[in-house]
C-alpha cells in the first residue's frame, strides 16, 4: 500500500518553471543566475602551468554552452587552431587543411565537464557559459 | 489621458519589479531554458530530408551531427556549424572539416545542403516559452 502522505518530488527545473513567488528566490539562488550569465574564459595555461599535455581539458565549472575552443599550442603543430564543439559522440578532428587553416572538431562530454581534442594540447583557451550551480534535475529544497 | 507604454515581456524581465517578476519568469519557463534539448531524429530511411524541425525552437545550438545519410558515406556525415538563415551551406568531410547548415531566424528549423539526411542529432538550448517581444500580461 502506498504511503498516503508521500508527494511527488519537485525538481529545481519544475520550480523555476512554476515561478511561485514563495520559492522563486531560493530557486534562483541555487541556479546562481548571475554566474550563469557571466561567460567563463578558461585558459589551461593557468591550470597546467608546467605545460602538461592532455587531449582532455576539464571544465570547472562545467559548460552549458561553449562559445569557442582554441588550441594555442600542441606537440602536434597541425592541431593548433579553432575548433567547433560537437556532442559527446562526435568524431574529433584537427583543423582541416592544417594549423588554423580551417576549423577542427572537439567534443563536449554529456555533463559538460570535459572537452576532448583529437591530440594532446599544451594550452587551450575556451570560452563558455557555465551550467547552473545546482543540477536542474535535483529535487528542489527550500531554504529554512 | 491615462495612456501607458506597452510593456513587453523583455522589458518586464529587465526591470524585475518584485510585483511582476514571478509572473514574467513563469512565462519564460527558466527551468526549461536551462535544460538543453537533445533531439535525435531516429532512422529516416525512405523519407530522407534536408531539414529538421526543432520543437521547442532553439535559442542557441550546441551541436549538429549528421549520423547517417542516403549514401551512407562521406561527404555529408559529420559535425555541422549552425549558421544564420542566409548562410551558404556546405558538406562535412574529412578534407574540409565541419560542414555548415543554417537555422531559421525563429529557431524552428535546421536546413542542410542537400536531401540526404537519414539521421541527425541536434543539441540545443530552447527559446523562452513566450516570445520576449510579446506584450506582458500579468497573471
Amino acid at each position: 500500500m502506498s504511503d498516503p502522505t508521500s508527494t511527488a518530488v519537485k525538481t529545481l527545473k519544475a520550480t523555476l518553471d512554476a515561478a511561485n513567488p514563495n520559492e522563486l528566490a531560493d530557486a534562483l539562488r541555487q541556479v546562481a543566475l548571475g554566474t550563469l550569465l557571466t561567460p567563463v574564459v578558461y585558459d589551461s595555461a593557468s591550470t597546467y602551468a608546467g605545460g602538461a599535455a592532455s587531449a582532455t581539458i576539464a571544465l570547472d565549472p562545467p559548460a552549458l554552452f561553449v562559445q569557442s575552443a582554441r588550441v594555442y599550442s600542441s606537440g602536434t603543430a597541425a592541431s593548433v587552431g579553432s575548433y567547433m564543439v560537437g556532442d559527446a559522440n562526435a568524431t574529433v578532428s584537427k583543423p582541416a587543411g592544417g594549423a588554423s587553416a580551417g576549423a577542427g572538431v572537439a567534443k563536449l562530454s554529456a555533463d559538460g565537464a570535459t572537452l576532448t581534442f583529437p591530440n594532446t594540447v599544451t594550452r587551450a583557451v575556451i570560452q563558455y557559459l557555465p551550467l547552473p550551480a545546482t543540477a536542474l534535475t535535483d529535487a528542489f529544497e527550500q531554504a529554512s | 489621458m491615462t495612456d501607458t507604454a506597452v510593456q513587453t515581456l523583455k522589458s518586464v524581465l529587465d526591470r524585475a519589479d518584485p510585483n511582476q517578476i514571478a509572473d514574467a519568469l513563469r512565462q519564460v519557463k527558466l527551468g526549461t531554458i536551462l535544460t538543453p534539448v537533445s533531439l535525435d531524429t531516429g532512422d529516416l530511411t525512405g523519407v530522407e530530408v534536408n531539414h529538421i524541425h526543432l520543437d521547442p525552437p532553439a535559442l542557441l545550438v550546441r551541436s549538429v551531427r549528421v549520423v547517417h545519410t542516403l549514401t551512407t558515406d562521406e561527404p555529408d556525415i559529420g559535425e555541422y556549424l549552425a549558421s544564420d538563415e542566409n548562410a551558404t551551406m556546405s558538406a562535412a568531410s574529412t578534407a574540409n572539416g565541419p560542414g555548415v547548415c543554417k537555422m531559421d531566424a525563429d529557431g524552428s528549423k535546421i536546413t542542410f545542403h542537400n536531401t540526404v539526411v537519414r539521421q541527425a542529432i541536434i543539441e540545443y538550448i530552447p527559446r523562452p516559452a513566450v516570445a520576449l517581444t510579446d506584450v506582458f500580461v500579468n497573471d
